[in-house]
């Protein structure tokens, strides 16, 4: 196996890897605005009622 | 790689959430307090408030509340943080994808403007932050152009930054659309707070949003940048080479 190849290999894992790591953390940030903004229960609405309207989430 | 892009977004979301919070509490929610003055001035229906032909029902039910006061500004202030956070690792996701040369101050300020674009700017152009007691259509085709709207111009900004001339023309589209398309419009424009009240405060959550977008993303290139030196002691910012869009 030559340098060149074991050099492109290593970049794709990583490639790779900074590919899943984005995807969760996207994810994750935006399952976490949608309870702010949007998630329907009247306890969190009523919590997040100020921000949302702050935000511009559509609120009501 | 995931536990950095975490710390990044929680430790800048986190102050930067506070810093908006202070700018929410004295420029934007007296605004929203006045306005509820006038909506529970309007005539009151057994279930929730009605404003009138046209005027959206605005009911908080029966449930809990917080007390207005130190309560309500406290979580109005969670509510706020946990936002900045969850935007705050979108941003940091987004520009580990696609910006060249990793995430710095100057960066993620681009990148922060470029979120003020696709959630305030262009779902503002459809729905304008709206005042308790507003007029408008229902809510949950209003909440699908925000998402759709908003999503639609991230994607079609980064396609317009990054991406082949061809893709490129693919994000101008992508930004125009939903506008083209519309946000869904109330039956008819009644409102029970002043329209006075009603630009002052579009106009306040606006500049807070925007403050906030360009905290956010100088935040992140920062501690982004300050990690990288802490996990890699005398090397650059381990992002590497940018996906090819």
């Amino acid at each position: 196996m030559t340098t060149a190849s074991t050099f492109s290999q290593t970049r794709a894992r990583s490639a790779q890897a900074r590919l899943a790591a984005a995807f969760a953390a996207f994810t994750l940030g935006a399952l976490v605005v949608f309870t702010v903004g949007f998630a329907g229960p009247e306890m969190i609405h009523n919590a997040a009622h100020d921000a949302r309207h702050a935000t511009g989430f559509p609120c009501h | 790689m995931l536990n950095r892009i975490l710390s990044c977004a929680l430790a800048a979301g986190l102050v930067v959430g506070l810093l908006a919070t202070a700018l929410q509490l004295v420029l934007v929610s007296p605004l929203i307090m006045k306005a509820e003055t006038y909506e529970t001035a309007a005539p009151v229906t057994p279930h929730g408030h009605d404003h009138g032909a046209g005027a959206e029902t605005h009911d908080h039910g029966d449930g809990w509340a917080p007390r207005d006061g130190a309560e309500r500004a406290a979580y109005t202030a969670l509510a706020t943080v946990a936002a900045t956070i969850g935007f705050g690792l979108m941003l940091v996701a987004a520009a580990t994808l696609i910006a060249p040369q990793g995430l710095t101050v100057r960066s993620g300020v681009a990148f922060g403007v470029a979120g003020f674009a696709a959630t305030g700017l262009a779902t503002s152009l459809g729905l304008a932050p709206e005042l308790p007691g507003a007029a408008a259509a229902d809510l949950l085709g209003r909440q699908i152009w925000w998402v759709t709207t908003a999503a639609a111009t991230a994607a079609g900004i980064a396609l317009i930054a990054y991406g082949r001339p061809a893709l490129k023309a693919l994000g101008v589209a992508l930004v125009v659309a939903p506008q083209v398309v519309g946000a869904p419009e109330a039956a008819a424009p009644a409102s029970a707070a002043p329209a006075e009240l009603a630009a002052a405060f579009a106009a306040h959550a606006l500049v807070v949003q925007a403050l906030t977008w360009v905290m956010l993303g100088a935040a992140c290139g920062y501690a982004w940048e300050r990690l990288g030196r802490v996990s890699a002691p005398g090397r650059t910012a381990e992002a590497g080479a940018p996906l090819t869009i």
